[in-house]
């Protein structure tokens, strides 16, 4: 299928029946059966019929007609492979990758943009940590992918996010993309503190969660201070939801208290510590849910 | 249009089409009330305004333009009433300034500090060196506009991309007077470019370290690792405030941030930690705070610090 004067490498399969060159813009041929592309991609499809009507001059060997396109050896060849039936392979860096699902974009491929898009989340699941996450959600802005840029955004949230937390990583987004992350945090965080605002209300499911116990420096609310003290703090810092966190909170009430043998949370039950972090996690993922748009 | 004022140094109204109006958001600039009769080229706005000037005068500014007019005109160069025409990347209003101090003339003075820049950039690109010198004496003068208020994030950001190094510096300088956090720069993060804003970040910390090594030198009778005395139990222990205050430690990181990066703002946060009671190290109680420099920063102290801040530079 791929012919050149400097072959790529890895070259998997030979398709049989071509009927057209598709030559990249690095002078790579790749020898396809036109009927495989213009079922994939309306807009490829149109590109050919201009290209070919009237029939060009440009052939290539054994006179197939030539299509000129403006993307490397490369970057066709990984396409390619998710049009035919065969192993299909994702660029090994994530820019290349974004590059890939772009080029798809642009002609039009849907059903290979999902193809594609599985392909990365299986060799690549998303990363939770930080620099993977600043570096897609860059890309994600840069190439306009919505649900790239959702998902990495929601992988930043997990880490603190301020100047000083930032610092030495500043530079991995352009200001326009750290400013839409800005944003995006600001209504995470406002959307966050309302609902969990909500979920402190006694009408609220936490209050079934925390059963029957009972902290002596519960609030108001009956629920417990720490508690309380704790969710308010998501609302402020979205990092702070996590299991650790919320582990280290009960630990510091539970040290404050360490000779008020009448609180209940010296021996909370670890079904409550699960009821209470299975309600939590509902309300939180339930808000970040409703911040799905992201400007890119 | 009068064949006299056609030949007048300053601005001619050009070929503009709908689309230079539809673009254009503010009214073109009063044209200059020069009148040179042998003007001997016509440079070109971006939004398609004529400026007839001299080759002589452009080239003796400009070695750019001194090297671009020495070399043969292509055969289908534009002319335009008989004058060679340049097209420029600049728009009317940068070129109106420009042009008015290339003649003894009344200048044309940038709106505002945003256009200063980019004035000093056209500066740079067409290695006017005389006219940007001249442009920043008059900054300096006061008599054209200045950085003012949180605006300094965006003139840093600008300076930078422009490669307008003592701007840059200057800008930088000026931060120093404003918490720098995502929350204060919300839009002007838009204007940062690449490592604009880490440089930035890093510029920051490196004014507050040298602020507090200075102070640990200025105020004898508190170095770097002094002795606190402990009332409860009598012990002496080592104890270095200072460490509380350098950008190693995450609460001053932070505090470097979302607090201005002055030095009564050092001074202030140094006398607290003197000041603040902390725990024992051998009979874990409370030990009382040890009696601070002052909460007033002495005229010659704070001199001394500025002067520190100024030997801090963007780039090290």
């Amino acid at each position: 299928m791929l012919t050149s004067d400097q072959p790529l490498e890895n070259i998997l399969f030979e398709y049989h029946g071509a009927d057209l060159i598709l030559r990249s813009h690095d002078s790579h041929h790749f020898r396809v059966p036109r009927s495989y592309i213009t079922n994939s991609s309306p807009a490829l499809d149109e590109l050919i019929q201009k290209a070919l009507d009237p029939p060009n001059d440009a052939c290539g060997d054994a006179s197939l007609p030539v299509v000129q396109l403006p993307e490397s050896g490369a970057i066709l060849h990984s396409l390619l492979t998710f049009v035919f039936p065969v192993t299909p392979i994702v660029p090994p860096t994530t820019e290349k990758a974004m590059e890939l699902l772009s080029v798809a974009r642009k002609y039009q491929m849907v059903a290979v943009m999902v193809r594609i898009r599985d392909r990365i989340a299986q060799q690549n699941p998303p990363s939770t940590r930080l620099d993977p996450a600043l570096h897609m959600y860059s890309l994600a802005q840069k190439y306009g992918f919505r649900q790239e840029a959702l998902q990495a955004a929601q992988a930043i949230l997990k880490h603190p996010v301020s100047i000083a937390d930032l610092e030495e990583k500043l530079d991995m987004m352009p200001g326009t993309a750290l400013h839409e992350f800005w944003k995006y945090y600001v209504e995470v965080r406002a959307i966050l503190a309302s609902d969990l605002e909500q979920f402190m209300t006694p009408a609220s499911d936490i209050s079934s969660a925390l059963g029957s116990l009972r902290c002596s420096a519960s609030g108001s609310s009956q629920i417990p201070r720490w508690f309380c003290n704790y969710i308010t703090s998501i609302g402020n810092a979205p990092h702070l939801f996590n299991l650790v966190e919320f582990n280290m909170a009960l630990a510091r009430h539970m040290r404050d208290e360490g000779n008020n043998y009448g609180c209940a949370c010296v021996s909370i039950s670890s079904q409550i510590i699960v009821n209470i972090w299975e309600s939590l996690a509902s309300v939180v993922h339930g808000s970040l849910k409703k911040v799905s748009v992201i400007e890119v | 249009m009068s064949s006299q004022a056609e030949s007048a140094l300053s601005l001619v109204q050009g070929r503009e089409d709908s689309q230079a109006k539809a673009n254009s958001i503010t009214p073109p600039p009063e044209p200059l009330d020069i009148r040179v009769p042998d003007a001997s080229l016509i440079i070109r706005s971006s939004d398609l305004v004529d400026f007839r000037v001299h080759k002589s005068v452009l080239a003796m500014v400009s070695p750019v333009f001194g090297d671009l007019l020495s070399l043969p005109q292509p055969s289908d160069s534009e002319i335009v009433d008989g004058l060679p025409m340049v097209q420029l990347s600049e728009d009317a209003e940068l070129l109106n300034t420009l042009v008015s101090m290339l003649y003894p003339i009344r200048r044309v003075m940038p709106e505002s500090y945003d256009k200063v820049l980019y004035s000093l950039a056209a500066c740079q690109k067409y290695d006017m060196v005389q006219v940007q010198s001249y442009i920043r004496a008059e900054v300096d003068r006061g008599s054209f506009p200045g950085p003012v208020g949180t605006e300094v994030f965006r003139t840093y950001a600008i300076a930078c991309g422009k490669g307008l190094i003592p701007e840059m510096e200057k800008a930088a300088h000026l931060t120093l007077d404003h918490p720098m956090t995502f929350e204060t720069l919300g839009e002007l993060l838009r204007f940062f470019d690449g490592s604009a804003l880490r440089d930035l970040a890093r510029f920051r910390m490196r004014c507050r370290d040298n602020l507090v090594t200075c102070l640990s030198t200025a105020i004898p009778t508190t170095g770097t690792s002094s002795i606190r005395y402990c009332h409860n139990c009598g012990d002496t222990s080592p104890w270095d405030p200072l460490q509380q205050l350098f950008s190693r430690n995450d609460d001053s990181k932070k505090q470097g941030f979302t607090n201005p990066v002055t030095p009564s703002q050092i001074h202030g946060e140094y006398s607290k930690v003197l000041q603040s009671p902390d725990t024992c190290n051998y009979c874990k109680r409370t030990r009382r705070g040890t009696k601070g420099p002052g909460s007033t920063l002495s005229a010659e102290l704070e001199s001394k610090l500025a002067q520190i801040l100024d030997k801090v530079h963007i780039f090290l």
